[in-house]
């Protein structure tokens, strides 16, 4: 026959509702939290695992913003490389219209006033800065001026003819966006008269 | 006849009253601690021989007993130390699990803003703002590897006093253990008479050591218990005590020992054989579970230290000058014995971080050879000589010299939590440009382009000079298929410095090191159709300001495997630290339910052997006072025989 001891008896209850209430504890701590994972201990992998997940997640979202800054920086340039295209533009009708025999001195003087405002303007775009003030086409140095008049219509070129990927953001693990123009390339000589 | 009739009835008086006391007493201590349940043997007293045949003359109290099983005890005692083993661990490595719990304040974050810190410097390398978080969101992070630092000393801290107050305990008790022997020696004079509640007390006592440190006990059979620990160690031999102390260990005198004196001489208590109880579950968490945690955090410290500062040295910050140190290196911890004879100093440099353990390291010398004994697995380098690279660290005799016997214990990675810093307090400073910039010439008639170019060694003679590149380098085409390398340090006459060298069109050609294996110390390569006479030049990055070359290099190091022999990134290392002490506690916390469902079954079987059921000693109550009252029957029975008799002859 077995013999039961009374306090022994006590014990053994207080131990199982004490073993029930610390599970109810924890699930209660876990819907508090709103977590599965409370310790590191209620589930070491996948706890290691979460920690290994965050950081994909920050790589993402750092990847994100990287594309939206070199979104934005390449947006910039394109606006002033179309600038450039129109003043182009604009300045060839002019001389096309120059051609015009019936125009007098006068008149081709008006002519030549226009294209000297469309020469500054472009070597105004030329030297563009960004929100930062760095010149936008002056590659690595972007604190030297790109384009400067040396004399009048003669215009000197002082960045370094950079090859691709001069600024680029890191897009993802293996690729890179170039973020800004490297400068001109092919300008023979980057000299121009009005 | 009458007389013994009422001796008889006197007898079983005693005997009833005896048993009441017995019931009585097991009430009374029904919930007292290691209290055994007692009971009175009774025996029929020395029969009387007539001619008539043998009468009994009554009952006698034999002896006292308490109903002990020494297997059972002896498993409660077992079991239940090593309860108080996983219940000590238990709670000590909580302390580690529940500061690892919260994500939001462990490393993780520091380090994930730290490098969007370094991409958006990256994004806009030329601005300063951007630069300023950078550098805030490195302090932060090296803050919080201080912050772990000290936590885990804390916890040290915590460990060295739980170990002092266990100690003094196990000392209160042992000194009472050897008076209860003392008094138990006495009184075991009979030992048919036990005196049952002081060995009661006796063995509680022991129970309370046995939940500090597991003992063994050998009984003698003059009554006394004598108590030893670990190896053979006597806690207490019949009324003599040994005291037990804690001391700062004479090779680590950042951690306590166990010490035994015995006579004059203290002895040390080897750690291994303490094997269940409190002491030995803080001293095992001690040296594996807190110096395995606080030495991987160390390694994260230590391996991204060095590798964003090696990166970091590559490139070329505001000023144009190259990069410094941008985090201070934690160094090694080296800790000389202090019983060493020898006055040697060891040097410890890391070599090659990615191959650093998380082990500690102890390093002997025999007179001949030095043995260096990794701590972890006991794998051992000998050798002669120093200096001596193991496990990517370099051992050097700074000064002085190393005496035979002496020993050290070296520390690669302890530290660095506590000693990483930022250097780099100036915005400027922040080295996110490459040193060169290769470019090509504007009058340039093939389509070849070269690459901007990356430095891979800025100790490199070509680096020597702030400011310039020595010598400056001219590549030109002598052929669409072949070019040369000149010093252009004077533009006007280039310097052939390799001629001949065939080119590819259709690839990617790296330029340097040369066939001629000239090297500068950098990487360019050429790619593209290229025309006879067409030039590049490779130079200083002068006022490169809006370069993020370095920037976007020190911002992979997030994601490249640079711990562990290349196995994981700092990251992975870190996560690898929660994940080995997440295992710990879980496996801890699963033993310590499995132990406690043990204690519960042994001590259901003890109980149900020794303890006290409160319904069984109602019942005797019941019977001893039946039986006190038959008793009394006999007695008034043999007293009317009496008074009979005398009516009789009146």
């Amino acid at each position: 026959m077995i013999r039961f001891s009374t306090v022994n008896l006590f014990n053994q209850g207080v131990f199982n509702m004490q073993s029930r209430l610390a599970a109810l504890a924890q699930t209660q701590d876990r819907i508090a939290n709103g977590r599965r994972i409370l310790t590191p201990a209620d589930d070491p992998v996948n706890s290691a695992r979460s920690l290994e997940v965050e950081q994909s997640q920050s790589v993402a979202k750092q990847f994100i913003r990287n594309g939206q800054s070199a979104n934005d920086a390449l947006g910039h340039v394109d606006i002033v490389l179309g600038s450039a295209t129109n003043l182009l533009q604009n300045a060839r009708t002019i001389v096309v219209n120059a051609g015009n025999g019936a125009y007098t001195e006068k008149d081709l003087r008006s002519l030549a006033i226009e294209v000297r405002s469309q020469y500054d303007e472009l070597l105004g775009l030329s030297n563009t800065t960004d929100s930062n003030a760095q010149f936008l086409f002056s590659g690595f140095q972007g604190r030297t001026k790109p384009f400067s008049e040396t004399s009048p219509g003669v215009v000197a070129y002082s960045g370094i003819k950079v090859s691709a990927k001069s600024r680029s953001a890191r897009r993802d693990k293996c690729r890179s966006v170039k973020t800004a123009a490297p400068s001109f390339r092919k300008s023979r000589t980057a000299t121009g008269r009005s | 006849m009458g007389d013994v009739v009422l001796g008889i009835g006197v007898s079983g008086l005693k005997a009833a009253q005896a048993g009441l006391a017995v019931a009585g007493h097991n009430i009374a201590n029904a919930t007292t601690e290691g209290f055994h349940r007692q009971s009175a043997l009774t025996g029929t007293q020395i029969p009387q021989e007539t001619g008539a045949g043998v009468f009994g003359r009554g009952v006698q109290v034999e002896t006292v007993v308490r109903a002990y099983s020494q297997f059972l005890d002896k498993a409660l005692l077992t079991a239940q130390t090593q309860q108080k083993y996983f219940d000590a661990y238990n709670a000590q490595i909580k302390q580690l699990d529940n500061m690892l719990a919260d994500p939001t304040s462990g490393l993780s974050p520091a380090l994930q803003s730290f490098f969007s810190g370094v991409q958006d410097v990256a994004t806009n390398p030329s601005s300063v703002p951007s630069r300023q978080q950078l550098i805030s969101l490195g302090e932060v992070l090296a803050a919080r590897f201080n912050t772990f630092h000290n936590r885990f000393e804390e916890m040290r801290s915590g460990v060295n006093s739980e170990i002092k107050t266990v100690v003094s305990d196990i000392n209160k008790y042992t000194a009472q253990l050897a008076k209860l022997n003392e008094q138990i020696i006495r009184q075991q004079g009979d030992a048919t008479r036990p005196p049952n509640d002081l060995l009661d007390q006796r063995e509680d006592l022991l129970s309370k050591i046995n939940d500090l440190v597991r003992t063994t006990v050998l009984n003698e059979t003059n009554g006394s218990m004598n108590v030893f620990i670990g190896t053979g160690q006597p806690l207490v031999i019949a009324d003599q005590i040994f005291a037990v102390s804690a001391q700062y260990l004479p090779e680590d005198p950042e951690n306590l020992g166990i010490y035994l004196k015995q006579g004059s001489v203290q002895l040390r208590v080897p750690e291994q054989a303490l094997d269940g109880g409190k002491l030995s579950a803080l001293i095992d968490f001690r040296n594996t579970s807190l110096n395995s945690a606080e030495n991987q955090v160390g390694r994260v410290a230590v391996v991204m230290a060095k590798t964003f500062n090696d990166q970091h040295k590559l490139g070329q910050d505001l000023t144009g000058t190259l990069g410094g140190d941008f985090f201070k290196l934690p160094s090694a911890n080296v800790i000389g014995n202090q019983n060493n004879t020898g006055n040697g100093v060891m040097g410890v440099t890391y070599s090659n971080v990615g191959a650093l353990t998380t082990s500690d390291y102890q390093l002997a010398y025999n007179g001949t050879n030095y043995t260096l004994t990794r701590l972890s697995d006991s794998t051992q380098t000998t050798f002669t000589t120093f200096p001596q690279t193991v496990d990517g660290f370099t051992l050097s005799l700074a000064s002085g010299t190393i005496a035979s016997g002496d020993n050290y214990i070296i520390q690669p990675t302890r530290m660095g939590g506590r000693d990483i810093d930022v250097l780099i307090s100036d915005t400027s400073r922040i080295a996110a440009a490459a040193p060169i910039r290769a470019s090509s010439v504007l009058t340039n008639t093939g389509t070849a382009v070269i690459t901007p170019g990356v430095a891979v060694n800025t100790a490199n003679a070509a680096f020597a000079t702030s400011g310039s590149l020595t010598p400056p380098i001219l590549i030109q085409f002598t052929s669409p298929t072949t070019y040369s390398v000149y010093n252009n340090t004077n533009p006007g006459s280039p310097v052939l410095l390799e001629g001949g060298i065939t080119y590819n069109p259709a690839a990617s050609n790296a330029v340097f090191p040369t066939p001629g294996a000239l090297d500068y110390g950098y990487r360019v390569s050429l790619s593209g159709v290229a025309a006879a006479g067409d030039k590049f030049n490779v130079n200083i990055n002068s006022g490169g300001v809006a370069d993020n070359r370095n920037a976007l290099l020190l911002g992979t190091l997030r994601t490249t495997n640079t711990v562990a022999n290349g196995t994981s990134s700092y990251q992975s290392a870190y996560s690898q630290m929660v994940a080995d002490v997440g295992n710990k506690a879980r496996e801890i916390q699963i033993q310590s339910k499995a132990q406690d469902s043990l204690v519960k079954e042994t001590l259901s079987a003890q109980q149900s052997f020794s303890g006290v059921n409160l319904d069984e000693e109602a019942a005797n109550l019941i019977r001893f006072q039946q039986a006190y009252q038959a008793a009394s029957k006999v007695i008034q029975m043999a007293s009317r025989l009496f008074d009979d008799l005398l009516q009789a002859i009146r």
